[in-house]
C-alpha cells in the first residue's frame, strides 16, 4: 500500500472520532489574568465554571499563545480580559484561533473589564509612539491593583452573567451584594493600615503601580525601567542610584516576574529597602482570593514602612 | 485613539554576511548573497477584522526589484459545525513549521536547505483551507486544503500540462498537536502531506511527506524572559519524473537558547540526502526536480532583538 494511502487512512478515521460538544450547564468563564477570574468565581459561585488562561506569577504581558489556551476559549461562553492593550501580544491570535462567535469583540461573551473602570490613569493626552516605551495608547492598564475598583468590575462581570443565564440572577445578584458589602469593609481595614504613610515616596520597577499609589496616597518618584518595558542600561542605573540618596527614597517595588537583580542593587547601594510583592490572585501560595491578595500588598508594605520608620527614628535617637 | 484603519506593520529584515569564497552557494534566494549587506526582505502587512464573520490578513513581501504577494486571506471567526474553520486565499500553507513562519520570525538568517530544496523556500499556493480542532483532551487540529499549485516557486509542484483534472490539484493536510507537559514545558508534533502533479510529464506527480517536533521550555517565574526552544523538520519526497522516480528527504534540528530578554543564541545542523543531480530536460530547464545531492550544514546564531 502506498504511504498517501495509510495517510489517507488516517485523516479517515480521525474525522470518524469527531462528536458534537455534550451540553452544558454551569457558564464557562474564561479570564486572561486570575484577578478577574477570581472575582467572576465570588459572584458565580458554582454556577460558574472559571479557568484563567495566565497564572498570577506570569508577567501578562508575556503570556505565550500556547495552542492549549485555545481549547478554553472554544468552549467559553464569557471571556474577561484586561483591555487596554494589556494582553495585545497574545490574546487576540487565540481568539481567533478560538471558532467562537460568543466571545468576538461587542458580542455578549466578550467583557473588556477596562470599560467597566470609571477613572482610568494616564491616558495619553499627547500623541504617543513607540519611543516612549512599550505605551498603552488607552491608559493604564494595572487597574486592579486599586481595590476600589474590584466593585465596578464585580457590577460589570455580575451584569453578563444575567444576561448570558437570566434563570440564576437573583443569585447573582445577591452574592454581588454580598462581595461589594465584604470589600467596602476590607478597603476601609485597608485604608487605615495605610493611612500613617502616606505621601510615601516609591520606586517601583514597571509602571504598574499607579493605580495602587493613587489609592494608598504614595508618590511614585521613579522607575527601574527607563521607559514602560525597557530594561534599565548601566548608566540610567546609576543615575538612578543618584537620585534615590539625593531624594532619601526608601522604599523599592517590583512585582514578582521582573528580574531582582537591578532592584536590589539599587536597594544595596543606596541603603532603600526592596520590596517584591504580589500582584495577582494566584502569585504565591495563600492568595487565592482578591482579598488576600490585597491582605498581603497592605500588611507588607505597611510592616516594611513600619520597620524603616523606626529604624530612622533609632537612627535620629542616637545622633 | 479609536480607527477602524487596519493593522499596519512594515518590517525590514536586513542581514550582514561574510563569505570566504568568492562564488558562494546560495540555497535560497532570501539568504544573504555577498559579502556585505543585504536586505534579505521586506514586509507590508495589514490586518482587520472586515465583519462578524471574517478577518483579513495580508503581507506583501519586497525586496529591491522584486513584490511578491506572500499572504493574502480570509478567515472565519464564527462558531461553525465540526469545530472548524476556514481560510480562503493564497495562504503560507500549514505544512510543517517554518513554512509558516514568516521571515523575520525564523531565528536563522538562512532558510533551513529542507525548506529550500522541497518547498521552494516556502510553500504558498492560492486555495481554501478546512482546520478542524478535534475533540481530543489536548490540542489537535486537522487541516486540510486544495489548492492550485501555479505560480510557486518549488519545482515539487506544478500545473500538468494539458489537464483540467481535480486530482491534480494540490492537496495538502497537516495534523498538529499541542501538549502542554508542565506550565513550563510545552511540545507539539506534527505531520504533514501534500501530494500535486510536478509538471515533468502528463500523470507526474510529486507526494511530501513531513514531520515537525517543536518544544519549548520557558520557567514562568522568576526571569521568566528565559526560555529553550527546540525544532526539528523531516521532509520525505517522492516524485516521478520521465528519468525515473525520485526519493529524497531531508531534515534540520535546530535549538534556541533566550538568555536574556533580547538575547537568543543557537544552533542548527542541516541535512538533504537526494538523488543523484538529475540533468534538466532539453528546453525546460525549468522543471528539473533534480537538487543539488548530499549536503550537511552547520549554523549557529546570535540574535539581539531591540
Amino acid at each position: 500500500m502506498k504511504l498517501y494511502k495509510i495517510f489517507f487512512y488516517m485523516v479517515f478515521s480521525i474525522f470518524l472520532l469527531i462528536s458534537a460538544h455534550d451540553a452544558f450547564a454551569k457558564v464557562k468563564i474564561v479570564s486572561s489574568v486570575p484577578n478577574f477570574g477570581d472575582i467572576a468565581e465570588e459572584i458565580g459561585g458554582d454556577k460558574v465554571e472559571v479557568k484563567s488562561l495566565s497564572k498570577g506569577y506570569q508577567d501578562p504581558h508575556f503570556v505565550d499563545a500556547k495552542p492549549s489556551l485555545i481549547l478554553s476559549l472554544n468552549r467559553a461562553d464569557l471571556l474577561l480580559y484586561t483591555g487596554l492593550e494589556l494582553e495585545l501580544g497574545w490574546l487576540p491570535p487565540l481568539i481567533t484561533g478560538a471558532r467562537n462567535s460568543k466571545i468576538l469583540t461587542g458580542n455578549i461573551g466578550n467583557l473588556d473589564c477596562s470599560t467597566l473602570i470609571p477613572n482610568i490613569l494616564e491616558m495619553p493626552t499627547t500623541k504617543v509612539d513607540r519611543s516612549m516605551g512599550d505605551i498603552h495608547p488607552g491608559g493604564n492598564p494595572h487597574y486592579m491593583l486599586d481595590p476600589r475598583n474590584g466593585i465596578p468590575i464585580a457590577k460589570g462581570i455580575a451584569d453578563r452573567l444575567k444576561e448570558i443565564d437570566p434563570e440564576n440572577a437573583s443569585f447573582y445578584d445577591e452574592r454581588l451584594g454580598d462581595f461589594v458589602r465584604r470589600l467596602n469593609e476590607k478597603i476601609k481595614e485597608w485604608d487605615e493600615k495605610l493611612v500613617p504613610y502616606k505621601e510615601t515616596e516609591i520606586v517601583t520597577y514597571h509602571k504598574s503601580w499607579v493605580y495602587f499609589s493613587d489609592w494608598a496616597g504614595f508618590e511614585e518618584v521613579g522607575y527601574v525601567e527607563p521607559k514602560p518595558g525597557i530594561p534599565p542600561s548601566p548608566s540610567y542605573v546609576a543615575e538612578l542610584i543618584r537620585k534615590l540618596q539625593k531624594d532619601k527614597i526608601r522604599l523599592i517595588i517590583a512585582e514578582s516576574y521582573y528580574p531582582q537583580k537591578v532592584p536590589a542593587l539599587i536597594a544595596e547601594k543606596t541603603g532603600a529597602s526592596f520590596l517584591v510583592l504580589p500582584s495577582s490572585v494566584g502569585v504565591r501560595e495563600g492568595i487565592n482570593t482578591y482579598f488576600d491578595l490585597f491582605d498581603a500588598i497592605v500588611g507588607e508594605v505597611t510592616s516594611k514602612l513600619a520597620s524603616i520608620t523606626t529604624k530612622a527614628g533609632d537612627f535620629q535617637d542616637s545622633n | 485613539m479609536q480607527s477602524l484603519n487596519p493593522d499596519i506593520s512594515v518590517i525590514g529584515t536586513f542581514a550582514a554576511a561574510y563569505f570566504s569564497e568568492d562564488d558562494p552557494i546560495i540555497h535560497a534566494e532570501v539568504d544573504p548573497e555577498n559579502t556585505g549587506i543585504n536586505l534579505q526582505e521586506g514586509e507590508f502587512a495589514f490586518q482587520a477584522t472586515i465583519d462578524p464573520y471574517f478577518r483579513a490578513d495580508t503581507f506583501f513581501s519586497v525586496n529591491r526589484n522584486e513584490f511578491e504577494i506572500e499572504e493574502m486571506y480570509a478567515t472565519t471567526l464564527l462558531s461553525l459545525p465540526l469545530n472548524s474553520q476556514i481560510r480562503v486565499g493564497l495562504m503560507r500553507s500549514k505544512f510543517g513549521r517554518i513554512n509558516t513562519q514568516h521571515r523575520h520570525f525564523q531565528d536563522f538568517v538562512t532558510l533551513p536547505l529542507t525548506a529550500a530544496a522541497f518547498l521552494g523556500e516556502h510553500l504558498n499556493p492560492t486555495g481554501v483551507e478546512f482546520n478542524f480542532l478535534l475533540p481530543l483532551p489536548w490540542f489537535s487540529e486537522l487541516s486540510a486544503s486544495v489548492n492550485s499549485p501555479d505560480g510557486l516557486e518549488t519545482t515539487t509542484f506544478a500545473r500538468d500540462e494539458n489537464a483540467n483534472n481535480l486530482a491534480r490539484l494540490l492537496y495538502i493536510a497537516h495534523l498538529s498537536n499541542f501538549f502542554e507537559l508542565s506550565d513550563a514545558m510545552s511540545l507539539s508534533l506534527g505531520g504533514s502531506f501534500a501530494t500535486a502533479s510536478n509538471g515533468t510529464e502528463r500523470g507526474n506527480r510529486s507526494n511530501l511527506y513531513g514531520l515537525d517536533l517543536f518544544a519549548k521550555y520557558r520557567p514562568l517565574e522568576n526571569s521568566s524572559y528565559q526560555e529553550i526552544k527546540l525544532q526539528s523538520e523531516f521532509i520525505y519526497r517522492q516524485a516521478e519524473t520521465p528519468e525515473g522516480n525520485l526519493d529524497d528527504w531531508g531534515a534540520y534540528g535546530q535549538i534556541v537558547y533566550r538568555f536574556a530578554k533580547r538575547w537568543d543564541t543557537g544552533v542548527r545542523f542541516d541535512y538533504v540526502d537526494t538523488n543523484d543531480r538529475i540533468s534538466p530536460i532539453e528546453g525546460e530547464e525549468e522543471e528539473t526536480l533534480g537538487l543539488f545531492g548530499k549536503e550537511l550544514r552547520y549554523a549557529a546564531m546570535l540574535t539581539f532583538n531591540p
